[in-house]
């Protein structure tokens, strides 16, 4: 850009003789005015083109396998008030597992109180099989994004979003050698700290849960690409994005119900209640504290045949308990039980909170209002629930 | 480039007027040709071309002049649009107000667009965009007419639904955000002619006006800055609403063990809403333009909040282990909270001294729609008649 000014203005100078009357200048540095001003004019016009449609010709950074384009939208590939790094390994053939993450930073004085202000902000993709053991599956698909503030991905994506990342089921021609599904990952993360004692969450900005959809999918094609599992057709995010998760809802007194289930209860107050999806492929809600972020319960169904199929080998083999329909086991920190509903495999989550009275009354409800048999042994006859 | 014409031409400037082209030699002095002579006039046309290709550039770029779109609704329906509902397309006028929207605003966005053929006002088609609230008590009558069992939902994961005269599509919840508690979605709306009849909806308008509805979202969406399109909805659809015969007398509404008893008998068989959808709307004996009774369950949690205010303050208070409710001598409403979010069941009559009903079906069509929905057990406790709040 500096080389193309000093040019321009190079030429320019040469001929500027003023008060010379022009017809008299001799023919050479006639034309040379001609060319010059013929330059200056199409360089200023193609500028002003490049300016208006914002096509600048000089590469651009791109990040994440060449996913993402600088400045193509979201705020942290085009503020350039941080200043922006990109580290990177791409999956491959033999290696099909890679990450890349962004990290920008910023440190100045803040003009209000002239405390040092430090912003760290982190943008990280990931890709890979999922976890072999059940209980980092578990923590790492269920708890990262089957909340209550996580909805499906837009277009039937097998999938969740939210404004802060999103998780992608890869197709089965990007599964692992021993059968276990491959994800791709996206999560956004940062603080802001002012001062010695200030510190707060300060997520780096995606755009938006659609426009983080866009990311994740863009980052998953490329990430396919170089494993070399890419589908025929690219994929792709069209439709808007329907839903967005449900406010955060207080649960007013310790018996009332959560997550908007007649007899689930747990017994805490001062918590809330977030719904993100209800449908027939997928539910989530989550219980927590409302003033730490502490959760209680984290609740989850799956049904979409792509997403259920990240925790097929990890339902075990035998009943979660005596009279339980399918299998399933309890964990440590998460329970799982999978059960045929509807003329499909169902898979019933359930983190932080292990007990099977939860599992049990959530798996039962869920099941009604997808018609079909309870998963867990319903109460006696006439026993108050 | 052409630097010897020009000096040519410039050499003969200063030179008498004898070797002027015939023609203008004669010319006054000030004459536009005389003026126009020599090495101006390649300016003059080239700043001319440029002048056009700019003006031309820019028309292009803001889609004006001879590049606007033919369309109509703010831009969103072409002229082959509209020839699904519309005998004479490229005769119909458009009176448009146009989707105003202010950040600040609390209403939400808003505007209108009426569609007349020239063959008359009967056919004419209102398009809206609003936002639902219960503020201006207009909520009802957008229920009666939008929410009918003659709607079919339009499936998808969209909240939105269609029949030949009526259709309504929120704007995603991605593009606006969420509505709260006592909001409802900001929707575009379409009706035409009278809005119930007892004929059975036609599929094939029901169709174009899904299209429409599809399309007017979409074009909104995008002028509100929001991206992502709404495909096709119709592949999906269902045949339209038919009438469900063999209503049997103690499974109204196709709900076990909702009963008035054996003896009375509807003269029509009920109308209910087919498919998943936002709500499951049964309108039963449909005789004229109303039905005599309307028993819905919103099970949208978007949509509930319209309805919040009703349940809140109709009739006495009903009292159940979750939710709350009223019961008035034609309504019965109970809100809760259900899997998916708040949901509100509705029993209406539009009979006079049809109390009795209202208040036999109601807390059984509660029950019974909350065990459907895995919401249950919910047995809404009704207040002694005509007991206060």
């Amino acid at each position: 850009m500096t080389e193309v000014i000093t040019g321009v203005t190079g030429m320019g100078e040469e001929p500027a003789e003023p008060g010379r009357p022009r017809r008299g200048l001799p023919r050479g540095t006639r034309g040379r005015l001609l060319l010059a001003s013929a330059l200056v004019l199409v360089l200023a016009g193609t500028g002003l083109g490049t300016w208006a449609a914002d096509t600048w010709p000089w590469p651009k950074d791109r990040y994440c396998w060449g996913a993402w384009e600088e400045d193509s939208g979201p705020g942290f590939l085009g503020d350039d008030d941080l200043s922006r790094t990109g580290q990177e390994t791409a999956p491959t053939r033999e290696h099909p597992a890679g990450s890349c993450e962004i990290t920008l930073t910023d440190a100045y004085t803040s003009r209000h109180d002239g405390d040092e202000v430090t912003v760290n902000q982190t943008v990280t993709v990931e890709y890979g099989p999922v976890p072999k053991s059940a209980e980092a599956r578990l923590a790492m698909v269920h708890d990262g994004f089957l909340g209550g503030d996580m909805v499906p991905l837009p277009d039937g994506l097998p999938g969740t979003v939210n404004g802060r990342g999103g998780l992608l089921v890869l197709p089965e021609s990007c599964d692992a050698e021993d059968g276990r599904p491959t994800v791709v990952t996206l999560r956004a993360s940062g603080t802001y700290t002012s001062g010695s004692s200030y510190t707060r969450s300060d997520p780096a900005g995606l755009g938006g849960a659609r426009q983080a959809a866009v990311l994740l999918v863009a980052a998953a094609n490329h990430g396919m690409a170089a494993a070399g599992c890419a589908p025929d057709e690219p994929l792709g995010v069209s439709s808007p994005l329907h839903d967005v998760p449900g406010a955060r809802t207080p649960v007013f007194s310790a018996s009332d119900d959560v997550c908007g289930i007649r007899g689930l209860s747990l017994g805490m107050e001062d918590t809330e209640d977030q719904i993100g999806a209800a449908t027939r492929d997928l539910q989530t809600c989550s219980v927590r504290d409302d003033s730490a972020d502490v959760p209680h319960l984290n609740l989850a169904m799956v049904a979409q045949p792509r997403l259920a199929a990240v925790f097929d080998d990890i339902a075990g083999e035998r009943p979660v308990a005596r009279g339980w329909r399918g299998t399933g086991s309890l964990g440590k920190e998460h329970a799982i039980a999978r059960a045929d509903c509807d003329g499909r495999p169902v898979t019933f989550l359930m983190g932080v909170s292990t007990d099977p009275d939860h599992l049990a009354v959530f798996a039962n409800a869920v099941a009604t209002r997808l018609g079909c048999d309870p998963i867990a042994p319903t109460a006696p006859e006439g026993a108050d629930r | 480039m052409s630097s010897t014409a020009d000096e040519l031409n410039e050499g003969e400037q200063p030179l008498p007027a004898g070797r002027e082209p015939l023609g203008e030699r004669h010319l006054p002095r000030w004459h536009w040709r005389r003026l126009l002579r020599g090495r101006i006039r390649p300016l003059l046309a080239a700043g001319l071309a440029g002048t056009l290709l700019g003006a031309g550039g820019t028309a292009w770029q803001t889609q004006a002049g001879p590049f606007a779109p033919d369309g109509v609704c703010w831009g969103a329906l072409s002229r082959d649009d509209l020839a699904a509902t519309f005998r004479e397309p490229e005769n119909v006028k458009a009176v448009e107000a146009p989707v105003l929207h202010s950040e600040r605003s609390t209403d939400g966005p808003s505007g209108s667009c009426r569609l007349t053929n020239s063959d008359g006002d009967a056919w004419a088609l209102t398009a809206r965009v609003h936002r639902l609230d219960d503020r201006r008590g207009d909520h009802r009558t957008w229920a009666d007419e939008f929410l009918s069992a003659r709607l079919t939902p339009l499936g998808g994961g969209l909240l939105g639904m269609a029949s030949d005269n009526r259709a309504w599509l929120a704007v995603p919840d991605g593009c606006l955000g969420r509505p709260g508690d006592f909001e409802g979605p900001t929707v575009v709306d379409i009706a035409q002619g009278n809005w119930i009849s007892d004929m059975e909806p036609r599929t094939r308008e029901r169709d174009g006006m899904a299209r429409m509805v599809v399309k007017l979202v979409n074009k909104v969406s995008e002028d509100l800055g929001c991206t992502g399109t709404i495909a096709d909805p119709v592949e999906r659809l269902p045949e339209a609403t038919r009438y469900t015969r063999g209503e049997k007398p103690d499974a109204l509404c196709g709900i076990k063990g909702l009963t008035l008893g054996e003896k009375r008998r509807p003269l029509r068989a009920p109308l209910i809403t087919d498919g998943p959808g936002p709500v499951r709307t049964c309108d039963r004996d449909i005789t004229g333009s109303r039905p005599k009774q309307r028993l819905m369950t919103v099970e949208d949690p978007r949509l509930a909040g319209i309805f919040t205010r009703m349940a809140l303050h109709e009739g006495d208070r009903v009292r159940a282990a979750a939710g709350f409710g009223g019961l008035g001598p034609n309504l019965g409403v109970f809100q809760a909270r259900c899997q998916a979010g708040e949901t509100v069941f509705v029993v209406q009559s539009h009979e006079s001294g049809a109390s009795a009903d209202v208040r036999a079906l109601f807390p059984r069509y509660v029950e019974a729609e909350a065990a459907r929905l895995g919401c249950g057990p919910l047995k809404p406790a009704l207040p002694p008649p005509g007991g206060g709040r």
